[in-house]
């Protein structure tokens, strides 16, 4: 129990180092839920470099109805980002996706009184009398409708993308050549989710997604560096080259499947400069077509995240449990099926200096 | 600078025309209602005076705009929606000279909304 008391103490103290912007991911970094901040990101824990482009920044002002757009591209080392370093562990993979939306609204009277507010407004410059009691009840009218009524929006989408990774696996069947026993293997795979957004202010956006994606096994494979000897020998002399290869090993498998996400975040206010995104319980609901030999998965978990005021300096952690009904059969304890970490993104608006001239 | 009676009703109110810029700051969820930001009863474009970073708006350069400003102040309106701990921030200057209500800082209430509509000098 000590050992967990470190842990929070420790990951308390690496969020007020930790730069990022709102998270509301799971372990992978995955949401259901679609958030305006979203740039370029360099997640620590996926070792990602990511790249997008998107109208988010029209978000900034609310009209009745919105086409939300983006697309985005994304390489990291599956091994972690000091492998990537050493040079070590190296598996590239890369994906990239395409995303559009359907943002409805939910102040389709007050803006419609706003339009004719604005409209008033700039058929009288000279600020008359009349013009100015006309706007003054139009405002009145405005004032009690959102006195009655939350702040509310819907958002629809649809994602679709390709993912790649190139990797070597180790077979151990060909006894003619060690060097032929490590196959390059080429995954190309897919993926396609529709999901809705519904965001209820204050406090709460919920989320859900129906998705359908070709991918692979690689997760549950085991990884090992090899070393591979040569020796040539011309009359007494000996010539010796080594080279190091990293490779999976275990019965590798590509196939479909339906993703199902879930996402509920709540929205706090922790102090005057730090405000806490809560995703109260997610859950990813993985399901196998096709193959018999991989099992259905259902995940969930729970995770916190901190944002300064402005949306920047974030970080957060995250309880999950990989295998709710131990599908894996890894354990019968619950709590050895359970994941622990500290997630910290850091944007590309605050590695950029441009996009924050202060 | 042109000053003017509001109107013959108007009994003794008066007020002038200025030139006001402005300053807007938001926190990342606030979403600012479209065409619902006016200074002294005209309409900023929200659109046009966004800046590079999607949450500042400003008037630019030599930039201004002429609203009216009444003995009691500068009726600014601005209305938006946000989540809970979201908040928005702005400075107006009258004529090169900034407000004594500056910075106005208007924080989410209990609906999500942040809206300010008051006479403000």
């Amino acid at each position: 129990m000590k050992t967990v008391y470190f842990i929070f103490l420790f990951s308390a103290i690496l969020l007020s180092e930790a730069k990022a912007q709102i998270l509301a991911e799971d372990s992978k970094g995955e949401s259901s839920i679609i958030t305006k901040n979203s740039n370029i990101s360099f997640n620590p824990g996926e070792t990602a470099l990511s790249a997008s482009w998107n109208n988010f920044r029209k978000l900034a002002i609310e009209k009745p109805s919105q086409v939300v757009w983006g697309i985005s591209a994304a390489g990291n080392n599956r091994e972690g980002l000091s492998d990537l370093f050493n040079g070590g562990k190296l598996t590239p993979q890369s994906k990239a996706n395409i995303f559009i939306g359907f943002r409805k609204s939910y102040q389709t009277t007050v803006l419609e009184l706003l339009k004719r507010i604005k409209e008033i407004e700039n058929a009288n410059p000279d600020k008359n009398e009349a013009a100015i009691r006309a706007i003054k009840q139009l405002n009145k009218q405005i004032e009690d409708n959102r006195s009655t009524r939350h702040t509310q929006s819907l958002t629809t989408y649809i994602n679709a993308g390709l993912n790649a990774a190139n990797f070597k696996l180790y077979k151990d069947d060909n006894t003619s050549s060690l060097s032929k026993r490590f196959e390059k293997v080429n995954f190309r795979g897919g993926f396609v989710d529709l999901g809705l957004n519904y965001e209820y202010a204050p406090r709460w956006i919920f989320g859900i997604s129906l998705g359908y994606e070709r991918y692979n096994n690689l997760d549950s494979l085991g990884y090992t560096n090899y070393t591979l000897t040569n020796t040539t020998t011309v009359n007494t002399s000996q010539l010796t080259t080594e080279s190091k290869i990293g490779a999976y090993q275990g019965l590798y498998m590509a196939y479909n499947r339906l993703n199902v996400k879930t996402d509920a975040l709540y929205f706090g206010r922790v102090s005057e400069d730090y405000r806490l995104v809560w995703n109260t319980l997610y859950t990813r609901i993985i399901l196998p077509l096709q193959e018999k030999q991989i099992n259905k998965v259902f995940q969930a978990g729970t995770a916190i995240n901190f944002y300064k005021s402005e949306g920047k300096f974030a970080g957060g952690f995250y309880l999950q449990s990989n295998d709710v009904f131990n599908s894996l059969h890894s354990t019968d304890r619950f709590h050895e099926r359970l994941s622990f970490g500290i997630a910290a993104k850091y944007t590309f608006s605050s590695i950029m200096s441009r996009d924050f001239a202060k | 600078m042109k000053f003017f009676k509001l109107s013959p009703i108007a009994k003794g109110k008066s007020g002038k025309i200025v030139a006001v810029t402005y300053s807007l700051k938001k926190s990342a969820n606030v979403t600012f209602l479209d065409n619902g930001f006016s200074i002294g009863y005209t309409h900023i474009d929200l659109v046009q005076d966004q800046d590079i970073d999607p949450d500042h708006f400003s008037t630019k350069g030599s930039q201004k705009y002429l609203c009216l400003q009444e003995e009691s102040g500068l009726q600014v309106t601005l209305y938006a929606g946000g989540m809970s701990g979201d908040f928005w921030t702005l400075d107006i200057q009258v004529d090169g000279v900034p407000l004594l209500a500056n910075t106005i800082k208007v924080y989410t209430d209990t609906k999500g909304n942040l809206d300010y509509n008051k006479l403000t000098k």
